[in-house]
């Protein structure tokens, strides 16, 4: 069975007589500015742009959940997955392994920086709903406009958190997982 | 001969002593003094010494008196200081320390006295001097047998030293002569200058002259008999190459029928071509398939002691290297890919670190 090809066709319904903006049968959606948003989440505390961040993951991985079976393969899922996260408008998704960690890479957020950890919380949301895992994403590091986000578990998200916040590089934070960590 | 140069010469002199004792207010402060002092030593030596012998005694020796006086100042020296200088007011000489002029022996000849300033000539004198008008004028009456005597001396006995060209000294002269120049000087080609505009050219004449050629020769060469070969001075020295030796080889030229009877055998890859009327991408059933190809099996080379054989003079001993048979000597080898896993696995696998 192959996976079927990401088709936004028809995705966004723009319905002028009423006033209203729907994604793929979903909810009705409201066209924001990216710097408006952004300044909502600098006023809301950190639970709240957390909650925020993990409704907007929960309802894209639930569309992924929809077309992708659990054994869908990385490029499925980026395509997907993707999909979903380039229809809202927060960037380019893709995937990096280094190593045995897996790295959620967005590129081109309209919220730069301020937006990362909105994305981690997406990211969270996406995989829980999509493949039934409990997971922490940590922000690694980004440039002018590629984040990365290292998918870990808990516990590692505690230990990665503290790496980074000694200044240790993100490749050193990974070179010390994976060197820590029992093959 | 010698003895009236002699005498002309203590004239000049006596003269002009008297000249420049006649103009006592010229000595000091308007002009130069004429450097007798610095005269070459021989000459003022030949001065000081003592009077020589008389005249008769060597009339030949060119170190006599008017010889010496030859090196001093040329006779137009003296001219242009009587000439450059404007006629002072005139001034009687005193009766009683100028003698009346009376010929003086040859052995009366003495070098200048020191106390007289010498007199330094400048450029301008000079070119006054070749300026003078031909003709006397009554003022100079005093300084004009200086002249004449000085002009008669230097026509007589040159100096040493090449005489210095003397120009024209009227405007007519230097017409005629440019007259003259004009008939045998040729016409110097020059490059018109641009505003002038179209000129003719002028014929070039003497050295620049293009070298002509002989029209009649030429047509008369032209319409001789044509050429039967080359010339004698375009074959040059002919040599004559000696005979072949060794054996005459002969070409047998002469074609057996029965080879060419014989049609060629066909080649073994040569194919007929399909047909032009067939699509792109069809082919032709009817045309034969081609004849297998028999690969021969690859031979196995099995090292065989050869037991060495001593060189001689007439063969010499080569070694080669074995031929290889057909082998793949690259080999490339790909990196092994990591095993596809399913994302799920991959998101397990870093939830585990």
């Amino acid at each position: 069975m192959g996976t079927p090809r990401f088709d936004p066709t028809h995705s966004l319904e723009f319905n002028l007589d009423r006033g209203s903006v729907k994604l793929s049968g979903s909810l009705e959606r409201v066209l924001l500015p990216a710097d408006a948003l952004a300044a909502l989440l600098r006023g809301a505390d950190a639970e709240t742009r957390r909650d925020f961040a993990r409704r907007l993951g929960t309802e894209a991985g639930r569309r992924v959940a929809e077309r992708l079976d659990a054994g869908a393969s990385s490029e499925a899922v980026v395509e997907h997955l993707g999909g979903e996260v380039a229809l809202m408008g927060l960037g380019a998704l893709g995937v990096e392994r280094w190593g045995r960690a897996l790295v959620v890479t967005v590129t081109g957020s309209p919220l730069r920086a301020e937006g990362d950890e909105l994305l981690a919380g997406l990211v969270e949301g996406a995989l829980q709903r999509a493949f039934g895992r409990h997971t922490a994403v940590v922000a690694l590091g980004r440039d002018d406009t590629l984040v990365r986000l290292l998918v870990v578990s808990s516990n590692a998200a505690e230990l990665v958190r503290a790496w980074l916040a000694e200044g240790t590089s993100f490749g050193d934070v990974l070179a010390r997982l994976n060197g820590s960590a029992p093959s | 001969m010698n003895q009236e140069r002699i005498q002309k010469l203590e004239a000049l002199l006596d003269r002009i002593r008297r000249n420049r004792s006649a103009r006592p207010s010229r000595s000091a402060t308007t002009a130069e003094p004429i450097a007798l002092e610095a005269l070459p030593a021989t000459a003022a030596a030949q001065a000081a010494a003592p009077p020589p012998a008389p005249a008769a005694a060597k009339p030949a020796t060119p170190a006599a008196p008017p010889v010496t006086f030859a090196t001093t100042p040329p006779a137009h020296v003296d001219a242009v200081r009587a000439s450059a200088t404007p006629p002072g007011p005139p001034v009687a000489p005193p009766p009683v320390a100028t003698p009346s002029w009376r010929p003086e022996p040859g052995s009366a000849v003495q070098a200048r006295p020191t106390t007289v300033p010498p007199m330094e000539l400048s450029e301008d004198d000079l070119i006054d001097v070749t300026t003078l008008p031909p003709g006397p004028e009554p003022d100079d009456a005093e300084a004009e047998p200086v002249l004449a005597v000085s002009a008669e001396e230097e026509e007589e006995q040159p100096p040493a030293s090449s005489r210095r060209s003397r120009g024209p000294a009227t405007l007519d002269e230097v017409m005629a002569n440019a007259s003259s120049a004009d008939s045998e000087r040729e016409i110097p080609v020059k490059t018109p200058p641009p505003e002038s505009g179209p000129q003719e050219a002028l014929p070039a004449t003497g050295l620049e002259a293009p070298r002509l050629p002989d029209i009649e020769n030429l047509e008369a060469d032209l319409s001789g008999p044509p050429s039967m070969g080359p010339t004698a001075e375009q074959l040059g020295e002919t040599i004559e190459l000696e005979a072949p030796r060794g054996p005459e080889l002969e070409i047998d030229i002469t074609v057996s029928e029965s080879d060419a009877d014989v049609p060629a055998p066909a080649e073994e890859l040569e194919v007929t071509l399909p047909r032009a009327s067939l699509q792109s991408g069809l082919y032709d059933v009817s045309i034969a398939a081609p004849p297998s190809i028999d690969v021969p099996a690859p031979e196995v080379h099995v090292a065989v002691t050869v037991p060495a054989v001593a060189s001689s003079p007439e063969s010499p001993e080569r070694v080669a290297r074995p031929a290889l048979g057909a082998t793949d000597v690259a080999e490339v080898r790909f990196g092994t890919r990591a095993a596809e896993k399913s994302f799920l696995e991959l998101l397990d696998s870093s939830l585990g670190l």
